[in-house]
């Protein structure tokens, strides 16, 4: 793990200034496992924070930023930390804006949303349900990933293609720039305010617009880059679509990748959420039949084509609760489209349904075509897809790690990409390399497992990265469709877009952050090995947690997660203790265990959770369990198996003990409970409050307890346990 | 006006028929009891409900003395945990005739735990645990009527109806008790965690900050959940008496 540390001295003038620009200066947190903990995202790139700050409004995202420009360290903002490219991960400050920014408000009945960055895409889904409206971008990874995300990254998703994505679906922003300055480009007088308060950007911004379009050859690269779903580089379609400096500063916000600015509270537009769907899962002999196919579905009008390749369906066929169609298929060479028809009636699906049957049953396909409305097995077939990606991840060999490539080009070329591809991964001998995605935008997944930090794993990754790059600009794709450039591709957002448009997005990065403030090294980087450097190591810690792929859609569930850790950092963090073990750091090591006690093994609330949006079904929960385990005292472990011997005796002791309690004046239980809990452990006394109720009753009954009327015959079937 | 649990004794003559299932109360109950005075809490809501459909229950005999083990799993004490459920498995396979009947649990998390120990015992026919929720659902609900529904009810799933996938059952129950059913937008595990949240308060202070606001702003009539523990919390979280879902079904259809 690469870490780039301040000096001790330096270090208390920069958090200093620091906590004096938050409210709480308990907010500006430094503990090794602060840092550690959150560090990770979901990228295989890492680094160490010196600081991680948990901002609570946009004036005090302001007024970090006005600290971090005078003490020269950068800032990176963090919501989810679902981002794969490696955009959310910093060696200088890393400020939380998911704890404290979730408001959501419906506006008009539902037609409009305003959002903070913390909230997740499914509780603003949640809130428009009921207005049979829903949120335009649809990540996969919609349980955990936040609006923050969502627009830095300009998230698309399964069903939304270039129509309902962010860039399209955004009315306003809120933005904090790096000089401080709070523009709403909702206001009225927005475009006013902005040329009164930062002429330079606005200047610049309407020159680069002119210099863009009166370029014919960039007008035309921008118009055919951004027909596909397109994540690589500043969004300078923003230049084109827009003639207002307030706008293109707006869209250009979007995608961005927190380089330009802080967006503190997003409008949106919503879509109408078709309840009538329809879902099948079409399975087809080959790659190539199913990817020719595409052409023929999408003029179906279907809402998504959702491919899956062998592998995939293989590894679907591991998961908990694998659809029957999956389960039931011996998989050989085989490729599956999960298409999904959405209308707004039974009878407009009837119709849908059956000009899509006429196309559907001309494909050739292995099994017969089984559309159902069923919510059950449409939840399985979903969940099988939006569970590949970790899934793969977490079918990984031990201490390798997995990298998720995500790919777009017109999808006449789609099926020749793919089968490049596959050459590809035999060329450099990649192996499990499922390829699977949104393939009704040419827009696919396919993920490389490696151990990319050893010598020849990192050799094979650049000459691969080279031939794809290849492969894709060729077929005139782009690198990165829908999660970001990051640091993965950055080196390459040059030779995609061409010098002049490459220029202009250098000059955008200028014109919003002249200082470099904001995440540098993401989106535009100068290093053309920037995609070789800081990569993650996992080493082996734990049985129950080593597949984890650090994805992080157990955080939004966890009870602790707003007091101590989540799962994901609970397990981070142990991989931190191991990686500063084997590298010898035994001071580190120590720090880290030293509050790895309370605030991962303590405060675990042990719930499962976690395991129910796991999707390699991790319970952490039952690892730190194991490590009370193994930290329990004899003593106390002595107890409690007297304890279970005499059950009975306990529980109407303690039955007793609380009505006892509720006697007395609640002071007179509180001084001596809090002294037991001083001498003996918080984690072994507990805390009573007068809200208590008194104490129960026996449980035990006369040998058989309610009088018979006839006898109903009593049939019980196993009941669903989703993770027995 | 009923008795208190503790005057209420539940002797009755040896009924002609055998039973039609085990009833493990949950020994959370015998330590916390109802949650305001003058309610039954769950376990003679549960039985009474019973009696009206004509079921008869078995409680395992020294059930006093057995729980599912969650204290000492969830505490990492492996040789409490062992002594629990070598217990509680003779005494439930004795009281099953070895498997012949179901076994209803009272308690969701005491559900999950109950299956856990009998996940981990190979030595005999396997043992089948419900949850009372789930039963109150498939035999109880359609034989109860002519009753008048209250008007709301904030409803607290848990970590464990959500694991165990009953929480289908515990949302038809609730809506047989009351007009308007509502779970709040900010639901999540309460954090509890058995007596967790009495070591750790800030824990569950934590989980349930956003929650018990939604909550409060209900207004609801009454507050539900299905898991004694659980209900302690959340009633910390809101300062409403949290109770059992089948312990205010019982006195809402009662006769």
């Amino acid at each position: 793990m690469s870490t780039t540390t301040v000096s001790a001295e330096a270090g208390s003038t920069v958090f200093g200034a620091l906590r004096a620009a938050v409210a709480d200066p308990a907010r500006v947190k430094t503990r090794a496992i602060d840092l550690y903990a959150n560090a990770h995202d979901a990228s295989h790139f890492l680094l160490i924070p010196q600081a991680v700050v948990v901002a609570t409004d946009a004036a005090e995202v302001g007024a970090l930023l006005c600290a971090a420009a005078a003490q020269g360290v950068h800032l990176t903002f963090r919501s989810g930390g679902t981002s794969l490219s490696g955009q959310a991960i910093t060696d200088g400050v890393l400020v939380d804006v998911r704890r404290n920014f979730k408001n959501i408000e419906v506006l008009d009945d539902g037609l409009r949303v305003r959002v903070q960055p913390g909230a997740t895409v499914r509780a603003v889904n949640t809130r428009l349900a009921k207005y049979g409206r829903k949120f335009g971008p649809d990540p996969a990874s919609e349980s955990a990933a936040t609006i923050g995300g969502v627009v830095a990254n300009n998230s698309s998703g399964m069903a939304c293609g270039t129509v309902d994505n962010t860039y399209q679906t955004l009315e306003s922003v809120v933005v904090v720039l790096p000089s401080g300055t709070v523009v709403d480009t909702g206001a009225a007088d927005a475009d006013d305010q902005l040329l009164k308060r930062e002429p330079v950007l606005y200047n610049g911004l309407l020159e680069l617009a002119q210099r863009t379009r009166s370029n014919a050859a960039s007008v035309a690269t921008i118009r055919q880059q951004f027909s596909m779903k397109n994540t690589m580089g500043y969004g300078v379609n923003s230049l084109l679509d827009f003639d207002r400096p307030i706008d293109m500063l707006a869209h250009l916000i979007v995608g961005s990748e927190g380089t330009l600015g802080f967006v503190a509270e997003t409008v949106f537009r919503t879509v109408p959420k078709l309840p009538h769907v329809t879902t099948a899962l079409l399975v087809f002999p080959g790659l190539e039949a199913a990817t020719a196919a595409l052409p023929a579905l999408v003029a179906t009008g279907a809402a998504t084509l959702e491919l899956m390749d062998a592998l995939s369906l293989t590894v679907g066929q591991q998961m908990p609760g694998a659809p029957a169609i999956v389960l039931d298929l011996v998989v050989q060479e085989h490729a599956a489209l999960l298409v999904e028809y959405h209308a707004e009636s039974p009878e407009k699906l009837a119709q849908l349904l059956e000009t899509g049957m006429q196309t559907v049953n001309t494909l050739g396909l292995t099994l017969p075509a089984d559309f159902t409305t069923d919510a059950g097995i449409r939840g399985q077939l979903w969940y099988l897809r939006k569970g590949i990606i970790p899934a793969v991840g977490g079918t990984r060999p031990q201490g390798t790690n997995a990298l998720l490539e995500d790919i777009v080009v017109p999808v006449p070329a789609l099926a020749r990409t793919c089968m490049e591809l596959i050459s590809l991964f035999a060329k450099y001998e990649y192996e499990n390399c499922m390829i699977f995605g949104h393939a009704k935008d040419g827009n696919v997944h396919f993920m490389l497992t490696d151990d990319f930090g050893s010598p020849t794993g990192l050799e094979r990754f650049s000459r691969f990265t080279e031939d794809l790059v290849d492969l894709v600009l060729g077929e005139g794709g782009s690198l990165k469709a829908e999660h970001g450039t990051g640091r993965v591709m950055a080196p390459y957002v040059q030779r995609q877009f061409g010098d002049e448009l490459y220029d202009v997005m250098r000059r955008i990065k200028v014109l919003f952050d002249p200082a470099g403030l904001l995440n540098p090294g993401v989106l535009i980087n100068d290093d053309p090995n920037a995609h070789l450097k800081d990569l993650k190591a996992i080493p082996a810690v734990a049985k129950e947690v080593d597949r984890c792929t650090e994805c992080g859609w157990c955080e939004p569930v966890c009870p602790s997660r707003n007091v101590t850790l989540t799962p994901r950092q609970r397990i981070v963090s142990l991989r931190a203790i191991e990686q500063a073990r084997l590298d010898g750091n035994l001071a580190l090591m120590a720090e880290l265990e030293k509050d790895y006690e309370y605030d991962a093994v303590q405060t675990c609330a042990a719930d499962g959770m976690c395991q129910t949006a796991c999707p390699v079904t991790i319970n952490t929960g039952d690892l730190m369990k194991r490590l009370r385990r193994d930290d329990a005292n004899p003593v106390e472990k002595a107890i409690w198996n007297v304890a279970a011997k005499n059950w009975g005796t306990v529980t109407r002791v303690a039955g007793v003990a609380l009505n006892v309690v509720r006697t007395v004046p609640v002071g007179v239980i509180l001084a001596p409970n809090k002294l037991a809990r001083t001498v003996l452990g918080t984690d072994a006394v507990p805390l009573y409050s007068p809200e208590l109720p008194g104490g129960g009753a026996s449980r035990k009954r006369a040998a058989v307890t309610t009088a018979p009327r006839g006898r109903p015959s009593i049939t019980v079937e196993e009941s669903e346990t989703s993770h027995a | 006006m009923r008795k208190s649990p503790s005057e209420t004794t539940r002797q009755r003559a040896l009924p002609a028929d055998a039973p039609q299932a085990v009833y493990f109360p949950a020994c959370v109950q015998t330590m916390f009891g109802p949650a305001t005075d003058g309610t039954c809490g769950v376990q003679v809501g549960f039985e009474q409900l019973c009696e009206r459909a004509g079921i008869t229950l078995l409680v395992p005999t020294g059930i006093d003395a057995l729980c599912c083990g969650t204290p000492w799993s969830s505490k990492g004490m492996a040789d409490g945990l062992a002594t629990m459920s070598h217990k509680t498995l003779a005494a439930l396979r004795a009281a099953t005739g070895e498997g012949e009947l179901p076994i209803i649990c009272d308690a969701s998390s005491c559900t999950e735990g109950l299956r856990h120990i009998i996940d981990g015992d190979t030595s005999a026919r396997p043992l089948t645990v419900i949850d009372a929720v789930e039963f109150a659902a498939t035999h109880i609900l359609p034989i109860l009527s002519g009753y008048q529904k209250i008007e709301s009810l904030a409803l607290h799933p848990t970590c464990s109806s959500t694991r165990m996938g009953i929480n289908p059952a515990l949302d038809t129950i609730a809506d047989a008790i009351a007009e308007h059913v509502e779970i709040p937008e900010n639901w999540g595990c309460c954090a509890f965690a058995g007596d967790r949240g009495m070591l750790h308060p800030e824990l569950t202070a934590s989980a349930t900050r956003a929650q018990a606001a939604d909550v409060v702003a209900m207004g609801a009539t009454a507050h539900a959940s299905c898991n004694r523990t659980c209900e302690l919390g959340m009633t910390r979280a809101t300062g409403k008496p949290y109770r059992h879902v089948l312990e205010i079904l019982e006195e809402v259809t009662r006769p």
